[in-house]
């Protein structure tokens, strides 16, 4: 028995794609909001985001960062990767005026707005939401300051260093 | 009518001597009159103690009565006040058997208030003394308790109903009672009830007026219950006779048809399945069985020889064995592979099960995060650019010719993927298990073939002449191993039966169970309801009802409370709680109708109302003579069929107790306080 008799003309339909939580804009502005809400003034260098990006996202991330940060681990362990789906959504937020752009220890980075303070805090006291990833920031964020982060910028080989 | 109040006694001892009063109630309208603020309510809440029903009225009620039987009374409304030193209750009730219950309980005194001293007399009129006790945990439940002793009097088979902390209890008494009784305080301020809430019956004004009404849906309800739990109860026998079944057969067979529940039909041909990995092949136990028995029988018919003459099929015999073991240790290492193999497989579906759920927990987030609305802004909120106004249908992914899930259908995408995945796993653990049962047989086939290889090089070491030991030692070993097989075989033989028995109980509950399945009411319940809406709305009428029309009030199916269905501005049918909206007289008109359509009911159908309702009197100011007196003559009206009891002031109906007397009331009288010193 056929499913189809011959020659039945069909559609296809495209389908909208699923998306991993973590490109949720609301999720992305929820995360990048608690960050800067447990960043001391309320703001970060950009290079510093992506690094909290990550940690708070992935567990052994998490943990290897903090083990750096502890000095139980080598800073060149550390691959700062440059998600691009962070910078969308810092334009967006800087769109929103959640976020404005500012200059931190010399790098480029962004401060929280007053509207972005408050949400930030409602958002950071909702036990219901994002509890995994509050918790790694609440134990990594205090720790890795602007200083430590220029560390994580500057390789040293042999007897080189490269800026970058 | 299932039981009535004969007479009710009250004693109070004083330093100035015995105070009491006694009433002598009839079968139909009693009414208890006296003055304003004369403690009519006294002799009416005697009935409540003397029933142990205190409790109907709060859990920490110790009794209903105010001063008069517990601190001190007066003569008169000016007079000294009499410290009372102790005081009690006498009530006695006929049922419909013939048999008399009169009871007595103690107020205040050195006796215990929890007991309750009984005289029951039989229908034929011998009778006994018995005591029993109220209140302690159990006291519906048990012989000695008062009410379970009640409840059997008065004909009632208590049901039983859910608490909201899971617990089954018997629907209490003192549930049932605000439905009969209306207290002077409390009883005015809700139409059904109110019920005690501290028994923590779930739906209790559902359940007490199907009780009352003794509606189908509540009777079917508690049998779909009970078979529910006798199912359960087999199923978990099965699983343990499965897995009894399953520890014994060892680890070298696999169970082939005894699903881990039972299926229906397993009783009409019953047999238990195993099957047996022998020889590089699952065979089923019978067949392993003959085999190995004709491998026995062979070996049996063979004279035993020397080992000279055997020596040339010794040779031949460890050179094939040897054989057999170079292709066993190929095959156990293959196995090591493929089980390794489906190790990793396994893995890998439950790492992408642990991905998925993090995923899950994040679209979650995403979606609690919809509370915050237009605060995230309207990329998150409208999913549009706030400066260039471009849509983002694709959230945050790079892909800009894609629209991305709405989150509800992403949650839902997610939870399917567990699933599927899960399943997955789950088939990957059966292969997994039967890798190791092929596995395990393969081990031990290799160690006897070892074994046997030793054995032949012995025997060709040996000097001639000697017997020959090694076929006496295979006959042995597979003599071993059909003993085992067939100590399998009886043992599933000595199941099949409990099995089947069980299977066959549950294919008998099954269909009473699909019977009682309907939460509906039957046709029956839906004639008492309906009749029960239309004297609720003729009595509504004949008390000049004002908040409605009768006709807009209904009852509802859910706990038939009477509502308001009207026909609003609009052009709508709308509905309106009752509550809010009555005034106080009509609060109390409602009540008289609800109690009495209840009535109608109880006499025009079988149910479980007793036949006797009691109505303490109601906040004086709120109502007038004129509907006092529609309302007693109406329960007049019932005769001699039901029996009703009212506290009534003297002045509210003075105009018309003849009228009342010759409608076939009883007027109990006092001119002054009920409680009178005894001469």
């Amino acid at each position: 028995m056929a499913i189809l008799q011959p020659h039945t003309p069909f559609t296809f339909r495209e389908r909208p794609s699923p998306v991993p939580g973590d490109l949720r804009i609301a999720w992305r502005y929820a995360l990048n909001l608690v960050i800067l809400n447990r960043s001391r003034a309320k703001r970060s260098s950009l290079a510093r985001l992506y690094i909290l990006n990550d940690a708070a996202r992935a567990s052994n991330d998490a943990e290897l960062l903090e083990d750096i940060l502890i000095g139980a681990a080598d800073s060149s362990r550390w691959r700062i990767k440059v998600e691009p789906a962070l910078g969308r959504a810092l334009d967006l937020m800087v769109g929103e005026s959640l976020l404005h752009w500012t200059t931190v220890s010399n790098r480029v980075g962004v401060e929280l707005s007053a509207t972005g303070l408050s949400l930030a805090a409602e958002i950071d006291g909702d036990e219901e939401i994002m509890t995994q990833e509050k918790s790694r920031i609440r134990s990594i964020a205090s720790k890795l300051t602007e200083a430590r982060v220029t560390e994580f910028l500057t390789v040293k080989a042999d007897h080189e260093v490269l800026d970058f | 009518m299932k039981f009535s109040i004969s007479k009710v006694l009250i004693h109070a001892t004083t330093a100035l001597g015995a105070f009491g009063t006694e009433l002598e109630l009839q079968v139909g309208l009693n009414v208890v009159k006296a003055p304003n603020t004369s403690g009519k309510s006294t002799s009416l809440q005697a009935v409540l103690y003397g029933l142990g029903l205190e409790r109907m009225l709060g859990p920490r009620v110790e009794t209903p009565f105010g001063h008069v039987l517990t601190e001190y009374l007066r003569e008169v409304a000016d007079g000294p006040s009499f410290p009372v030193l102790a005081s009690s209750v006498e009530i006695e009730l006929k049922n419909d058997r013939s048999e008399i219950l009169a009871v007595h309980r103690v107020v205040r005194g050195d006796t215990d208030t929890r007991l309750v001293r009984a005289n029951i007399t039989d229908a034929a009129g011998a009778e006994t003394r018995r005591d029993f006790f109220l209140h302690d945990p159990g006291s519906v439940q048990r012989e000695d308790g008062f009410h379970n002793y009640l409840a059997r009097f008065i004909g009632w088979d208590l049901p039983e109903v859910s608490t909201f902390d899971g617990r089954e209890i018997p629907l209490y008494i003192a549930a049932i009672f605000p439905m009969l009784f209306v207290e002077q305080k409390r009883g005015w301020s809700a139409i059904q009830g109110p019920f005690p809430t501290f028994l923590r019956i779930q739906d209790t004004a559902r359940r007490v007026m199907e009780f009352l009404l003794d509606l189908d849906v509540g009777n079917r309800r508690r049998r779909r219950i009970e078979l529910e739990k006798q199912i359960g109860r087999l199923e978990s026998e099965w699983a343990q006779a499965r897995q009894h079944l399953t520890s014994r057969l060892g680890n070298l067979s696999r169970l082939q048809n005894i699903p881990s529940r039972p299926v229906e039909g397993f009783s009409s041909s019953p047999s238990i399945d195993i099957e047996v990995y022998l020889e590089e092949e699952w065979l089923a136990l019978h067949e392993a069985v003959d085999y190995t028995q004709s491998q026995v029988d062979e070996l049996e018919s063979v004279e035993l020889q020397t080992t000279e003459d055997l020596v040339p099929a010794l040779r031949l015999e460890l050179v094939e064995t040897q054989n057999d073991v170079a292709n066993l240790e190929t095959r156990v290492d293959e196995l090591r592979l493929d089980m390794a193999v489906t190790r990793t497989e396994i893995q890998g579906f439950q790492n992408r099960i642990a991905a998925l759920r993090k995923d899950l927990a994040r679209n979650q987030d995403a979606q609690k995060l919809e509370k915050f609305g237009s605060r995230l802004g309207r990329a998150a909120s409208d999913h549009t650019c706030p400066t260039c106004h471009q849509e983002l249908d694709a959230e945050l992914l790079p892909v800009t010719q894609v629209k991305g899930m709405a989150i509800e259908e992403n949650i839902r995408f997610i939870r399917s993927q567990i699933d599927l995945y899960s399943a997955s796993a789950a088939a990957s653990e059966v292969e997994a298990n039967n890798l190791r049962l092929m596995y395990n047989s393969i081990a031990a086939e290799l160690s006897e073939k070892l074994t046997r290889i030793r054995q032949l090089g012995e025997a060709l070491r040996r000097p001639s002449g000697a017997t020959d030991r090694s076929s006496i030692e295979q006959l042995v070993r597979l003599q071993a191993r059909l003993k085992r097989l067939e100590s399998m075989r009886s043992e599933a033989d000595g199941m099949v039966d409990r099995f089947s028995a069980i299977a066959d109980a549950l294919d008998k509950l099954r269909p009473d169970l699909a019977a009682v399945k309907s939460d509906d009411f039957s046709e029956a319940d839906v004639r008492k309801i309906e009749f029960f809406e239309e004297r609720l709305q003729k009595r509504l009428v004949n008390f000049s009802f004002k908040t409605f029309r009768a006709s807009e009030i209904h009852i509802s199916r859910e706990d038939f409370r009477p509502y308001g269905i009207i026909f609003d501005k609009s052009g709508e049918y709308v509905s309106r709680e009752l509550g809010f909206e009555m005034s106080a007289s009509d609060a109390i008109r409602m009540k008289w109708s609800y109690y009495l359509a209840l009535l109608d009911v109880a006499l025009r159908f079988d149910t479980n109302h007793p036949g006797f309702i009691a109505f303490d009197e109601p906040d004086q100011q709120a109502i007038e003579s004129k509907d006092v007196k529609s309302f007693l003559l109406e329960a007049a009206a019932f005769g001699s069929n039901a029996q009703i009891l009212v506290a009534a002031t003297a002045e509210k109906i003075a105009g018309f107790d003849a009228e009342l007397a010759e409608a076939g009331t009883k007027i109990l009288g006092f001119s002054g306080y009920t409680v009178q010193r005894r001469v």
